[in-house]
């Protein structure tokens, strides 16, 4: 009697979030979207939404003066259907169309329900068209050619219902930012070679609001605050050169305060002079490379988290010699293990430094909870970064949907021989002697965006930011203009030490925040082009100057 | 060469009176000034004029749809909305061929689509001001270098061109200094703005039929400097707003049909009120519920009447675009009225000039109004046809032969070059009648041809029309947004969907026999190789005895397959 009386309560208790109208929007919508019907064509088995609440504001300033700002508060939504069955459905097939039924034309700037509903009530109806003309298609296509084990569309997954509290907007004084980044560009004027000189912020708060037919629901909230310092100038021989620091947080208290924010603008244009005046290479180098600082958690998210992103292939889909059909073997050295655990929301440096790690997520954009994984285990492939759409080695998610498809989130990369920073530079040196070089190559800092590494061939993000040449004698010299030519995964075996040194890199990846924690890296051979010999003349006439107090 | 550098070192003395506390105004003269003097042009290819064209103010765009705000809700705050974006000319080489001119036989990357203009701080910084001026400066330096040695290759290689005409007019340099523009905010109440596109929007949300529906306000309050090398300092305050409602609805057989209705205004108080535009808004329903039910049209030729605003896009559309002076001398083009300056190229009761001079037409605000246009020139009528005989071209300076100066109508957007474009296109008539007998002579025109009905285009949305030469015929569309059979029976005028009227230019124009006495004016905005500018088009209704419409295209969509969700739930934003 009592269980039947703990059923009911169970069945008549409102799952989270019913006092959220915007969710009970979505809830309605949902569900009418699983009533799409017409005659003849596959009924949906899943439809699912988002909406995403956001915020921003945006301004930058220039030789001690603001230029317009940005920003303002909209709504982001989207929606997805699928038709036929979990084992085939409309998706993963390469001929998916790109557009189809109405649309809704611009999405709601606010949470007005009516307008959500709205917006949705189209968004699925021209979904279901485009589901019901594009399983045909698929079908047509799978009669015509042949397929071995199809692999399931859709895996199975629990329902979670995650919904977190609603976090108030942090008060956004854009004027005081503003004021901040226009102090902080004062900066600029006292260099002498940056044509341009910029000092941003952007401040964004976004809450993602997501329901599905199958009863899984989220709702959470993030902040983040950004901060940039970025130069150009140019070199004697016309080679273009830039300098650039960036900073992610999650509360302004994690910000430097004005002091340190125009001592990072000095640091910053004090490098990007030090750039200029460095050497640019007259041969191309192949050698020995180490990554270290930021440069190394950017290597592993190129050669990597991102090559293992986006794990199963469209149906009729043709890239042949990925690394994730290497699963069970060893695609790194021993030595190496790497872990991707989006659930850790910060970490703590060796020396004690706590930073927010900005790929967290209570939940996934399949509504999944995260799960740790280890993604390589003593150089061997583990697993993959898998969302909800199975692959043929991994049927089940682990809770790494971003976007589309599965990717990372935090990924760390451990050694069981670590070792110092001196000794991996003295290791350089060595090997770079091997190659008949007097130097080897450190790589200090990579831009932010992975390249796009196809089949079998990495390539390593082009143009590397922060590059020195170490010699024999300890020497360090600073060098610009170098350019990764591309490589294979085969640089992952090629890692002759690691380092005791994790850093911590918060940046982007393919538009998701991704945060990757990494020791210092060492490559046993890399190639690497000179500059280009034809760049533009330097301005005819000299930047104004600085007017005398 | 030389004669003109002189003028321009000699002319390019301070303006008299021009001092003041204008920090941007006094960056432009002297970051242009230092240009001058440190940039002297290429080996053999000197730089002998140099200009700065600045927009700078506020900007304001918000829209609302079904009763709740849509797209992007803009911060509010001193700083949001603001622009200040600079175009920078550089003209390397000589008057007589120049950077400017146009490669013949390029692919489309030759196209000189302008470089986008480049942000300003819109802090008043004299040095970030001229720091921002001067790379601004030097990448127009560098290209303008770059497009040379490409004209005088392309020059070099092809044949003697037909019009000779020079790349640069010799027209001088004009100074004008007008108050700044006052902040949008003192003239416009967002947040009340915020509520009236609400309540506006609403009312379509008991229609569900009509799937997609907006209305939005757009206004900006900018000041338009223009100082250049040869002396002319410019200041002119500009504001524009406009309130407008666009909604479309998808008859049974997944005709998409849309309208659209605005009005605009060069002061804020000039604003439609609620309750008028609420009125406007109510029309468009109703005509959209019309229209669905409305049967589709087929291809017809006979006897039509355009209504005035349509009269006014339909020549703005077919006549306007091609006496732009540019277009005479561009070898790709049709060159339909190129020959035809003294000659008959419209029915002798018809008149045509372009006047941006004209702020108003009775009451009516006028979109095409200016002071000086984009090159610093100030705004001129021009009488284009007089009594049916092409007079003119609307002219930049861009010179063509026989006509070598500027008429005030090199017009562009912010980020483009200037080429002519029209401003307020004004068509007049000795040959007016009241409407009813306008009417009267359709049904006669009707009766005469043996056709059962003719055809009455009440609104026209736009158009597009084929200028240029070559494979494709020198044609045009519009776009009909409400058109009605009239018939020769008496039976009443019958509201007909579905129709895009078509023609080639010369034969259209032949066929107007008689024109109304109810002038109104179309305001709306033209885009073309210059980026969109606001125009006016003022025309009274026109009979014609023949015109072409085609049925216009269908996506077949279906309508929505479930009903619209329940309105009023839970509505109204958090």
């Amino acid at each position: 009697m009592s269980a039947l009386l703990a059923a009911l309560w169970l069945a008549a208790a409102p799952p989270p979030g019913a006092d959220d109208p915007v969710l009970q929007a979505m809830d309605a919508e949902v569900k009418r979207a699983m009533t799409l019907k017409m005659s003849g064509a596959d009924k949906p088995y899943y439809a699912r939404a988002y909406v995403v609440s956001e915020e921003n504001v945006s301004g930058w300033a220039s030789f001690g003066a603001l230029f317009p700002f940005s920003g303002g508060r909209q709504l982001k939504l989207a929606t997805a259907i699928r038709v036929g069955t979990p084992a085939l459905d409309n998706t993963n097939f390469q001929g998916e169309l790109g557009f189809g039924g109405l649309g809704h034309g611009a999405d709601p700037a606010e949470e007005d329900v009516d307008a959500i509903r709205r917006a949705l009530w189209l968004a699925f109806d021209g979904d279901y068209k485009k589901a019901v003309e594009q399983i045909a298609r698929k079908k047509a296509w799978l009669q015509a050619n042949q397929v071995k084990d199809l692999v399931p569309d859709w895996g199975p997954a629990r329902a979670e219902q995650v919904v977190l509290a609603e976090e108030p907007m942090p008060a956004i004084d854009g004027d005081a930012w503003g004021a901040r980044v226009k102090k902080a560009s004062m900066g600029c004027r006292a260099f002498k070679s940056p044509q341009a000189c910029v000092v941003a912020f952007r401040l964004k708060r976004g809450c993602q609001r997501f329901v599905a037919s199958d009863g899984a629901r989220h709702r959470f909230c993030e902040t983040s605050f950004e901060l940039t310092v970025s130069a150009q100038g140019q070199g004697p021989d016309g080679m273009p050169v830039g300098s650039e620091w960036k900073q992610l947080a999650r509360t302004e208290a994690e910000l430097p305060t004005d002091e340190q924010l125009v001592n990072q603008v000095k640091q910053t244009l004090t490098l990007l002079e030090q750039k200029l005046a460095a050497a640019a290479p007259k041969e191309d180098y192949a050698g020995p490379v180490l990554f270290t600082s930021e440069a190394a958690p950017a290597f592993f998210l190129s050669s990597l988290a991102a090559p293992l992103a986006q794990p199963r292939e469209p149906l009729g889909g043709r890239e042949q010699g990925r690394l994730i059909e290497r699963l069970g073997k060893h695609i790194a050295v021993s030595q190496l293990t790497a872990v991707d655990d989006p659930t850790r929301a910060s970490w703590t440096s060796p020396s004690g430094v706590t930073t927010p790690l900005f790929g967290y997520y209570p939940v996934d954009d399949d509504g999944v909870r995260p799960q740790p994984i280890t993604l390589v285990k003593e150089g061997v492939l583990q697993t993959l970064f898998m969302s909800r759409i199975p692959t043929r080695s991994v049927p089940l998610t682990n809770g790494h949907a971003r976007g589309d498809q599965g990717a990372v989130g935090n990924l760390f990369i451990s050694t069981s021989q670590p070792t110092p920073l001196a000794q991996l530079k003295k290791r350089l040196v060595e090997l770079a002697k091997e190659e008949d070089s007097d130097f080897g190559l450190m790589v200090l800092k990579l831009p932010p965006n992975a390249e796009r590494s196809t089949g079998a061939q990495l390539q390593l993000p082009n143009l590397p930011l922060l590059v020195y040449r170490v010699y024999a004698d300890g020497r360090e010299e600073l060098v610009r203009g170098y350019a990764f030519k591309p490589a294979t995964f085969r640089v992952l075996k090629d890692i002759v030490g690691l380092g005791d040194d994790p850093t911590l890199l918060n940046t982007e990846l393919r538009g998701q925040s991704v945060s990757a924690v990494a020791p210092s890296v060492l490559v046993k051979v890399l190639e690497l082009a000179r500059p280009r010999d034809d760049f533009s003349k330097p301005p005819a006439l000299a930047r104004p100057l600085v007017p005398a107090k | 060469m030389i004669a003109l550098c002189l003028v321009s070192l000699l002319a390019a003395a301070p303006v008299p009176g021009a001092a003041s506390s204008d920090v941007l105004l006094d960056s432009l003269n002297a970051e242009l000034g230092r240009s001058k003097k440190g940039l002297p042009g290429e080996k053999d290819a000197p730089l002998y004029y140099l200009a700065y064209r600045v927009t700078d103010g506020e900007v304001y765009t918000q829209a609302a749809s079904f009763g709740a705000l849509e797209g992007q809700r803009r911060s509010v705050g001193e700083k949001a909305g603001r622009v200040r974006l600079l175009d920078v000319s550089v003209r390397m080489g000589t008057r007589e061929l120049d950077n400017t001119h146009k490669v013949r036989g390029g692919s489309w990357f030759d196209f000189d689509f302008g470089e986008g203009s480049h942000a300003l701080p819109i802090d008043d910084d004299p040095f970030a001001l001229q720091v921002a001026l001067w790379k601004a400066t030097d990448d127009a330096y560098r290209a303008a270098a770059k497009a040379l040695l490409k004209v005088r290759a392309n020059v070099a290689v092809k044949a003697r061109e037909e019009d000779q005409a020079a790349d640069f007019s010799l027209d001088g340099p004009h100074q004008r200094l007008e108050p700044r523009s006052k902040p949008l905010a003192d003239q416009l109440d967002r947040e009340k703005w915020e509520g009236v596109l609400k309540r506006l929007s609403a009312p379509f949300k008991s229609h569900p039929t009509i799937l997609r529906s907006s209305v939005a306000l757009q206004a900006s309050s900018t000041t338009q400097y223009f100082v250049d090398s040869a002396g002319a300092s410019l200041r002119e305050p500009r504001f524009f707003a406009r309130l407008a409602v666009n909604a479309s609805v998808r008859a049974d057989d997944g005709m998409e049909l849309e309208l659209y209705d605005s009005a605009e205004a060069t002061d804020a108080s000039a604003l439609p009120t609620e309750a008028d535009f609420a009125v406007r808004v109510q029309k468009v329903i109703d005509r959209l519920e019309a229209l669905r039910k409305a049967p589709a049209v087929e291809p017809y030729s006979g006897p039509a009447i355009v209504t005035h605003r349509a009269a006014g896009v339909f020549f703005h559309e077919i006549f306007g675009h091609r006496i732009e002076g540019h277009r005479q001398k561009d070898a790709d083009e049709g060159h339909t009225f190129t020959k035809r300056v003294g000659k008959s190229v419209l029915p002798d009761f018809i008149s045509v000039t372009d006047d941006p001079t004209r702020a108003r037409f009775g009451d009516t605000p006028l979109n095409g109004f200016y002071l000086f246009d984009e090159e610093g020139q100030p705004a001129q009528r021009v009488n284009l046809v007089e009594n049916g005989i092409l007079k003119a071209f609307l002219m930049g300076r861009s010179p063509i032969d026989g006509f070598p100066n500027s008429n005030g109508h090199g017009r562009a957007q912010p980020g483009k070059k200037p080429v002519s474009r029209q401003g307020n296109l004004m068509v007049s008539s000795t040959r007016q009648l009241p409407f009813a007998a306008l009417r009267a002579k359709l049904i006669d025109e009707v009766k005469a041809q043996g056709k059962p009905y003719g055809l009455m285009f009440e609104e026209i949305s736009g158009g597009f029309t084929n200028t240029r030469a070559g494979g494709t015929p020198q044609a045009f569309k519009v776009i009909p947004q409400v058109v009605y059979r009239v018939y020769a029976d008496g039976r009443p005028d019958e509201l007909v969907r579905g129709v895009d009227l078509v023609g080639t230019p010369l034969s259209s124009f032949e066929h107007i026999i008689a024109t109304g006495d109810d002038f109104q004016v179309f305001n709306g905005f033209c885009g073309a190789e210059s980026g969109w500018v606001p125009v006016s088009a003022v025309a009274p209704s026109m009979l014609i005895s023949n015109i072409e419409v085609e049925r216009k295209g269908n996506t077949h969509e279906s309508a929505p397959l479930l009903p619209p969700p329940p309105v009023g739930a839970g509505g109204g934003a958090r």
